[in-house]
C-alpha cells in the first residue's frame, strides 16, 4: 500500500488528542494538580512522538515540500483545535496554540525527515527513529532554555 | 500527494475533537465539585480553625488585582493575580477579620527556575509575610528571594492588597512597586 505523506498529521492529530484527553481527565479528577502546560517543549514532545510512529510505520518514504507544508497547517489545526475541544488550552487563544504548534510541528518534521534521510534506517537500525526524536528533542529543550 | 490524502487526517481530527468534546462535557460537572472540594481543603488551612467551607462573595472594588473573594467565619482569603518577573503571578492569601495575613500560597506563576519559582517553595521566603497586615516591604522587613527582586515585590505587592483588601489601607508604596 502507498505510503499516505500525510499520515504525520494523522498520528499527530491522535497523539494530541490522547494528551488533551489526559490533561482533560487529569484536570477533573485532581484538579489542584499541576499538570504541564501545553507550551513549546511539550508540543515539541507531541510531535516528535508522532514523527517517530510515522518513521516506524512508513520508514524509507520522503516527503515533498507540499506535504511538509501541508502537515504542517494540519498540525496547527490539531493543536489549535483539540486542546479547546478538551478545555486544556489554560487561556490561550486557540490561533496562538495553532499558530506555534504548525511552526513547532512543521520544522520538527522537516529536521526529522532531514535526519532520518541521513541515517541508517530499516530492521538494521531500529532504534534509529525513536534516536533521532530524542535527539532532536534535547536540542529543542536547549533552545527553549535560551529563549 | 492528492486530495484523498487528506482524508485520514482531517477524519482523525474530526474523530479526536467529538471525543474531547464529549469527554470534557461529560467532566465538567465532575471537575467543578472536586475544584470546590480541594480548593475548600488548601484554603481551610489558610485560616485559624481550619474552615470547611467558604462561601464566594463579589468584588468590584477598585484593586485590579483582586480576582475573587471567598469569606469563612474568621476571615477572608482572597485570589489575587500580580504581575510577576516573567508574567502574570495567581496567590491566595489569607487574611483573618482583623486584617493579619494568616496563610499564603503561590497557585500559578511562569517565573524564572531557579530563582523567582522559589516564590512558590521558599518557605523561608514566604513565612515572613506571616502575621503582617498590610505593611510587607521588600528591603525593610521581607528579605527578597535571592535574584528575584521582582518577584518577591510581586508577593508583597499581593499580600498587602489581600490585607488592605480587609484594613481598608492604602498599601502602595516604593518597598512593592518594581519601577525599572
Amino acid at each position: 500500500m502507498k505510503h499516505n505523506p500525510l499520515n504525520r498529521a494523522a498520528l499527530l492529530a491522535a497523539v494530541v488528542g490522547l494528551a488533551c484527553l489526559g490533561l482533560s481527565v487529569g484536570g477533573a479528577l485532581a484538579p489542584m494538580a499541576i499538570l504541564p502546560k501545553l507550551d513549546l517543549p511539550l508540543m515539541l514532545g507531541l510531535s516528535l512522538i508522532a514523527l517517530t510512529l510515522d518513521g516506524y510505520l512508513g520508514a524509507g518514504s520522503k516527503l515533498s515540500w507540499p506535504a511538509l507544508l501541508a502537515n504542517a497547517a494540519l498540525g496547527g489545526i490539531a493543536f489549535g483545535l483539540l486542546p479547546w475541544c478538551a478545555g486544556a488550552a489554560g487561556g490561550t487563544p486557540a490561533w496562538v496554540l495553532g499558530l506555534a504548534g504548525g511552526a513547532v510541528f512543521g520544522t520538527a518534521s522537516l529536521l526529522y525527515t532531514a535526519a532520518l534521510e541521513r541515517i541508517a534506517t530499516g530492521p538494521k537500525a531500529p532504534l534509529a527513529p525513536a534516536g533521532a526524536a530524542l535527539m532532536l528533542f534535547l536540542a529543542g529543550q536547549c533552545l527553549s532554555g535560551l529563549l | 500527494m492528492n486530495a484523498k490524502n487528506l482524508i485520514a487526517p482531517i477524519a482523525a481530527l474530526a474523530i479526536a475533537a467529538a471525543v474531547l468534546f464529549g469527554a470534557s462535557s461529560a467532566l465538567s460537572g465532575t471537575a467543578q465539585s472536586r475544584e470546590e472540594a480541594a480548593r475548600n481543603e488548601i484554603m481551610g488551612y489558610m485560616l485559624p480553625g481550619r474552615p470547611a467551607s467558604f462561601t464566594e462573595e463579589p468584588y468590584d472594588g477598585e484593586d485590579e488585582s483582586i480576582r475573587r473573594v471567598f469569606k469563612a467565619e474568621d476571615g477572608y482569603v482572597l485570589e489575587l493575580e500580580t504581575a510577576g518577573y516573567a508574567g502574570p503571578m495567581m496567590l491566595w492569601v489569607g487574611v483573618t477579620n482583623e486584617g493579619r495575613v494568616s496563610g499564603l500560597t503561590v497557585r500559578d506563576h511562569g517565573e524564572t527556575f531557579g530563582l523567582g519559582r522559589g516564590a512558590q517553595t521558599d518557605v523561608p521566603f514566604l513565612i515572613q509575610f506571616i502575621g503582617t497586615s498590610g505593611e510587607a516591604a521588600v528591603g525593610e522587613n521581607i528579605d527578597a528571594l535571592t535574584g528575584a527582586t521582582v518577584t518577591s515585590k510581586a508577593v508583597a505587592r499581593a499580600v498587602n492588597s489581600a490585607a488592605a483588601f480587609v484594613t481598608g489601607a492604602d498599601v502602595s508604596s516604593g518597598a512593592t512597586e518594581w519601577e525599572g
